[in-house]
């Protein structure tokens, strides 16, 4: 990502418009050859190395600003070398001796004080100054560099621009049409891992209008969920066609608007999307496949709306023979506070919404969540607990209920 | 009936409008969730109006219990720390107090830790700090304490955080405690540092700083979060009975003939091209704008180039280090402490006489053996840039050289409070190296403009 400083927008009004560079220019890719060049070329060189090279490349681009953000890209892809500590002992082995040496009287000039020290270490004076510190992060080699296109890295920094301002920005509404369940979904779970809340109206067709902002959004105007926006924006390029409009406020400058939308052609690559998906999944799908009752896992989990503004993202959703539909949403030690709420809605709605739920059995046992699930008709009913991952077994049996009911 | 849950650092309360209406200015209704909602530090006055009217409402909020911490050694507090006490208590256990660096501020909080005898989480600026604060906590009360920041996430009944983790970790732990202490609060109204104490449901507050003052006038904020300055005294107030006597020397150092000509290059340089441009620097804005200027041509860029030569000229020269070399065998066996404007001088300066130095580059158990070290006298110099400006205790250095700074007066109020800890016949004098003719000459006449400075020795 990029920061603050080495944004290049512009303001038109109380309007931003990120200076987007165009992937096919031949000036600004051969920019991001040379760059990406000097890193391919660079494992085994230091950090200072490295800067080195990069420097003039850099400041004799016609907007050095352009030209840092495009390093700055490539460095966030690189991987230094980490010192293993051995240097540590060295080094408070040095700073004994030194201590002991500048308590001496008679110790003379400042080169003999060097000169001293060092030879109790069989080291030339200047040979020692260099690697006491040699472990400092800036003097660690490069050992990998994932390469990619000149191509790739000018739309990489497209959506960097957007990014480095939806740091600083307090909400965001977006609107989109998905035809697909797929990217939709990725798009949800991903405002539910990240935490963030959602006011949703779902347009004509396959239309969405969804803002998003965090708890302490309706109280007072805050940054404190840019980094969550920001993160959340690769995911929004995935959509088939929308538009973004956020609100933002760069240090302490006016109130702005950015609009972004599909019409851009912002592509992300390899959006880290941060969502953890266990390796249990496959596994829970393929045990499911061999069982043997009347119950049959979907390919897409739907969003399943529960009342108002609330929507859930079941991890599955399940179709007996009979034609039944259940969900399945997973909670897991992070879901306290969801977990709660969650309950109340089920005991507020009974019957509405065909939704089992499993909790993990360590977040079953926090001191805040016991009395509530004891107490809950809902959980009782069609709630279970897991460790790890829910056996198939248990989930069947849950899903029984529905069928009881 | 009102039911009160926390959710992310906010309130997320059920109940009808009326039920509300005693504590209506503190909620908002919230349609994503159906729900009224409040920030999570208006927990104490909100459950307080309802108690007070006997309003009956479910707490499901707060997660944090009495609990009984007994201090190991029977401390007895010096009158301005038991005076200091008495008057946060009064304000009902929520405001600042204002102590010289060294007086003391960690028994205080202490004391008001067992006073108020429930889950605590205290704030600090700097790992170095928290880690000095782990280990008082625990020797004090011989609990396992918890630890936020640094790579460490363990919460206990009592917790240390820096305030960058308990900005990351409030939202899931900021209802596990019911007492708040901020370690060098003037920190706390920064933009995201705010949110830490926002989010937390804590009533009871205790703000502790040698420095409320902010350049930025932000101090109201950190009064509404953690409460009004309900005590406050000075250096001078303590010097002698309760701080170190101390004597500030200012050593002005001559460049050697070449860095002078080169300074005065690259000075002449950079200002000319500031002039030619129209950037007045000493306007508000002027640094802004030079620097904005100085991105835009090669011109530009040469001359910040040139800027930056200077101002590495005035802070690391060779005249510089001469001095430094000359003030540690003057003070050969005395404990040093050496400070930087930046980590390039700090390094330089560890490079060229084999010394210690902590900057925020350094990991963490290398910091607490350094700083261990350096308490024992292991080692007797320890150099760093920035990093060991504030609250970290080391009571054994008697001896502070300023190689370089910035013009802050908060930061000079701060450096000179690391070798106030009183000791026994302790004398501790801070020398702030200048060069001559240069802009540190100006620069050391901003940041002095402070009480503790304004005297002759």
């Amino acid at each position: 990502m990029l920061t603050q400083n080495l944004i290049r927008y512009s303001l038109r009004k109380d309007r931003l418009e990120p200076r987007y560079q165009d992937p096919n220019s031949l000036l600004l890719l051969k920019l991001a050859e040379e760059l990406i060049q000097v890193y391919e070329e660079g494992i085994g060189q230091t950090l200072e190395e490295l800067e080195e090279i990069t420097q003039p490349i850099v400041n004799g681009y016609r907007w050095p600003l352009l030209a840092k953000g495009l390093n700055k890209l490539l460095l966030d892809r690189s991987t230094f070398r980490m010192e293993n500590g051995e240097r540590i002992d060295f080094r408070s082995n040095v700073f004994t001796l030194s201590t002991l040496r500048l308590a001496q009287s008679g110790l003379g000039n400042l080169e003999h004080y060097r000169q001293v020290v060092a030879q109790e270490l069989n080291l030339d004076p200047d040979e020692l100054g260099r690697q006491l510190f040699a472990d400092l992060p800036d003097r660690q080699p490069l050992e990998k560099f994932p390469t990619l296109s000149p191509k790739a890295l000018l739309e990489t920094y497209n959506v960097a621009l957007v990014q480095g301002l939806l740091l600083q920005s307090e909400w965001l509404e977006l609107r989109f049409e998905e035809p697909k369940i797929a990217p939709r979904r990725l798009l949800f779970r991903h405002l539910k891992f990240c935490r963030l809340m959602i006011r949703v109206w779902p347009q004509e067709g396959n239309g969405w209008r969804i803002r998003v902002d965090g708890p302490l959004s309706i109280l007072q105007n805050t940054r404190k969920y840019g980094l969550q926006l920001a993160r959340l924006f690769p995911v929004i390029c995935t959509l088939s066609k929308w538009r973004l409009e956020a609100r933002l406020q760069l240090k302490e400058g006016p109130i702005t608007t950015l609009i972004v939308d599909d019409s851009q052609g912002l592509k992300a690559h390899n959006p880290n999307l941060g969502i953890y998906i266990p390796t249990e999944f496959n596994h829970f799908s393929q045990a499911f496949a061999e069982q043997k009752g009347g119950w049959t896992l979907l390919k897409e989990a739907p969003l399943v709306k529960l009342e108002q503004q609330e929507w859930c993202v079941p991890d599955f959703s399940f179709q007996h023979t009979n034609g039944t539909k259940v969900h399945l949403e997973l909670f897991h030690h992070w879901h306290e506070t969801t977990l709660l709420r969650r309950l109340e809605q089920l005991t507020k709605n009974s019957g509405r919404v065909p939704l089992a739920i499993g909790v993990d059995r360590g977040l079953a046992k926090k001191k805040e969540l016991i009395q509530p699930l004891a107490t809950s008709p809902w959980f009782a009913q069609h709630g279970f607990v897991f460790n790890d991952f829910p056996p198939v077994k248990r989930v069947v049996q849950t899903l029984d209920g529905f069928l009881r009911t | 009936m009102v039911k009160i849950y926390f959710d992310q650092g906010t309130l997320r309360i059920l109940a009808t409008p009326e039920e509300l209406e005693p504590v209506a200015r503190y909620v908002r209704w919230d349609d994503r969730h159906g729900c009224f909602r409040a920030e999570g530090c208006h927990y104490g006055p909100l459950v307080l109006t309802l108690h007070r009217l006997s309003h009956p409402f479910e707490d499901h909020a707060k997660a944090f219990a009495p609990q009984r911490f007994v201090s190991k050694e029977a401390i007895t507090p010096r009158p301005h720390q038991e005076a200091a006490l008495k008057a946060w208590n009064r304000g009902e256990r929520f405001g600042i107090v204002v102590l010289p660096t060294g007086s003391g501020k960690s028994l205080l909080a202490r004391m008001a830790i067992s006073l108020v005898g429930r889950d605590t989480l205290i704030l600090v600026p700097t790992i170095d700090l928290m880690l000095q604060w782990h280990g008082q906590l625990q020797t004090a009360f011989d609990l396992p304490v918890g630890l936020m920041g640094g790579g460490e996430n363990r919460v206990e009944s009592l917790t240390v955080s820096t305030y960058d983790s308990g900005y990351l970790h409030m939202e899931r732990v900021g209802n596990r405690f019911g007492f708040l202490i901020c370690d060098e609060c003037h920190h706390l109204p920064a933009t995201t540092t705010r949110h830490v104490a926002i989010m937390s449901i804590a009533p009871f507050r205790l703000g502790l700083t040698a420095t409320p003052e902010r350049a930025d006038g932000l101090e109201e904020e950190m009064f509404e979060l953690l409460g009004p300055i309900r005590y406050r005294t000075e250096i001078a107030d303590l010097e002698g009975d309760y701080l170190s006597p101390y004597q500030l020397e200012q050593v002005f150092v001559i460049l050697d003939p070449d860095e002078r000509q080169a300074y005065d290059a690259a000075y002449t340089h950079y200002r000319e091209f500031a002039r030619a441009s129209g950037v007045r620097l000493n306007t508000p804005d002027g640094w802004g704008q030079f620097i904005r200027i100085c991105a835009r041509s090669r011109e530009g860029r040469a001359a910040y180039a040139a800027y930056r030569m200077q101002k590495h000229l005035a802070r690391a020269s060779r005249a510089k280090l001469r001095s430094v070399w000359k003030l540690l065998r003057k003070h050969a066996g005395q404990r040093v402490l050496i400070f930087t404007d930046d980590n390039a001088t700090a390094y330089t300066i560890g490079e060229t006489f084999f010394l210690p130095v902590i900057t925020h580059k350094t990991k963490l158990p290398e910091r607490k053996n350094l700083l261990d070290g350096f308490r024992s006298g292991r080692f007797s110099c320890l150099v760093n840039s920035r990093v060991l400006n504030e609250g970290v205790d080391v009571p054994e250095a008697s001896v502070g050289i300023i190689v370089s700074g910035s013009g802050s007066v908060r930061e000079h109020v701060q450096r000179l409070g690391r070798i106030l800890r009183p000791g026994k016949g302790k004398k501790a004098i801070l020398y702030e190296l200048i060069a001559e003719d240069t802009g540190e000459t100006y620069t050391s006449e901003r940041r002095r403009q402070h009480a503790a400075y304004q005297r002759l020795d």
